[in-house]
């Protein structure tokens, strides 16, 4: 046992009972969003045995992989006290154009007929500039002109939209879904190097938990990844020590929004087919597992490992839902509490703490 | 000289929550409703 866990353990023994009751009741209250869910979990394993078979775990991996990105860029933004609701359509818009450049060359519906077959390389750092070019341009609004980061990344948001149906309504397409991609793409993005059991994990779970090391190096080792914290905990004494606040601003959202253009790039081999739904409302589920996982609206705090269990917590439990034949309504529904709980528990936090 | 002094603390900001007139009690309330609702909710589906 740790030396940490072991003072931990050796603190609550030495404490009175009615503080140990606190110190219970505290446990309790800060984890009941966690433990709601674990029991949750147990209990649709219970109804449907077959919820956490092979096939339902990698299911639930690819669909918290395919979030991650978006959730890591959604975090680096409430890290700084604001927030981010353009990422959905930056995701859509990135799928959108990289589905155009990326299809079938003898695909009838192509968008771009005479276009060049372009290498899958190419698209995807095309996108990402573009989606760190929207993620700048959302920084700099938010930076330089002192504007809250919700109305920036709302305008951002509608004028993305827009952009996108009339990016559909170009060539051959007119407004259509974007299908019929090229194989190498797909196969880059949905082939498979491994298996669990008899079924294949997808490629891009590896790519994500790439990336997801790499951020956590940003976060945690690089001179930038603390400049975000300092800047998210108290702007005014960052700026004291030394710390360019507008400067971190700008790169925290266009970090963030070179990952959605990942997360663009992915979900659009592996939905197929891209219309201007996609990517819509990813933002919210975002936001929750961010808020869920303990990145709090204070600023200055979060985790990746945080991140982590928050979008596969909620994956876990929508997925579970689903299997109990729980409508989209009433999901709906419950995403809305558990959003509202988790904020509640933040907030809770920061009271006690004060 | 003090004037000056007080002047070059780190300036402390509000913080989001800071203007919220809640007592834990009630947000202890709104956790246990919430999530309260929500197993309802899921039984109400389920049976």
């Amino acid at each position: 046992m740790s030396l940490k866990v072991k003072s931990k353990i050796e603190g609550i023994k030495a404490m009175d009972k009615a503080d140990q009751r606190k110190w219970f009741k505290e446990l309790l209250i800060n984890n009941s969003l966690f433990i709601f869910i674990i029991i949750a979990v147990i209990f649709i394993q219970i109804q449907r045995p077959e919820f956490l078979g092979k096939e339902s775990i990698v299911n639930i991996i690819s669909l918290s992989a395919a979030a991650m990105p978006l959730a890591l860029g959604i975090a680096g933004a409430i890290i700084l006290t604001g927030t981010d609701l353009s990422a959905g359509r930056i995701v859509g818009l990135t799928a959108c154009v990289a589905a155009s450049l990326l299809q079938m060359g003898d695909y009838a519906n192509k968008m771009f007929p005479n276009l060049p077959e372009i290498p899958v390389l190419v698209v995807f750092l095309a996108v990402v500039l573009m989606g760190a070019f929207i993620g700048g341009l959302n920084g700099t609004f938010i930076s330089k002109l002192n504007l809250h980061p919700f109305i920036v990344t709302l305008a951002t948001q509608l004028m993305l939209y827009g952009l996108i149906l009339m990016y559909l309504m170009n060539g051959n397409n007119n407004g259509q879904a974007i299908s019929g991609l090229d194989e190498k793409y797909t196969s880059l993005i949905k082939g498979s190097l491994f298996s669990i059991g008899s079924t294949p994990v997808p490629n891009f779970v590896l790519f994500v938990i790439v990336l997801t090391v790499v951020m956590w190096v940003v976060w945690n080792k690089t001179e930038f990844g603390k400049n975000m914290f300092a800047v998210g905990a108290n702007s005014e004494a960052a700026n004291v020590s030394g710390v360019n606040v507008s400067r971190t601003i700008t790169k925290v959202f266009l970090l963030a929004g070179a990952l959605y253009a990942v997360s663009g790039f992915i979900e659009a081999a592996r939905i197929g087919s891209n219309s201007a739904n996609t990517g819509f409302n990813y933002e919210m589920d975002g936001i929750a597992a961010c808020v869920i996982g303990g990145v709090s609206f204070v600023g200055g705090i979060g985790k990746i490992s945080g991140v982590i269990m928050g979008v596969v917590l909620l994956k876990l439990i929508f997925v579970g839902l689903s299997f109990l034949s729980v409508s989209v309504n009433m999901i709906y529904i419950i995403k809305g509490l558990i959003i509202l709980v988790a904020c509640a528990i933040d907030m809770r936090k920061y009271l006690v703490r004060k | 000289m003090e004037e000056n002094e007080k002047k070059e603390d780190p300036v402390k900001i509000a913080g989001p929550y800071d203007n919220v007139k809640i007592s834990v009690k009630i947000l202890d309330r709104v956790i246990a409703g919430g999530i309260i609702a929500a197993v309802a909710l899921i039984l109400i589906s389920v049976f």
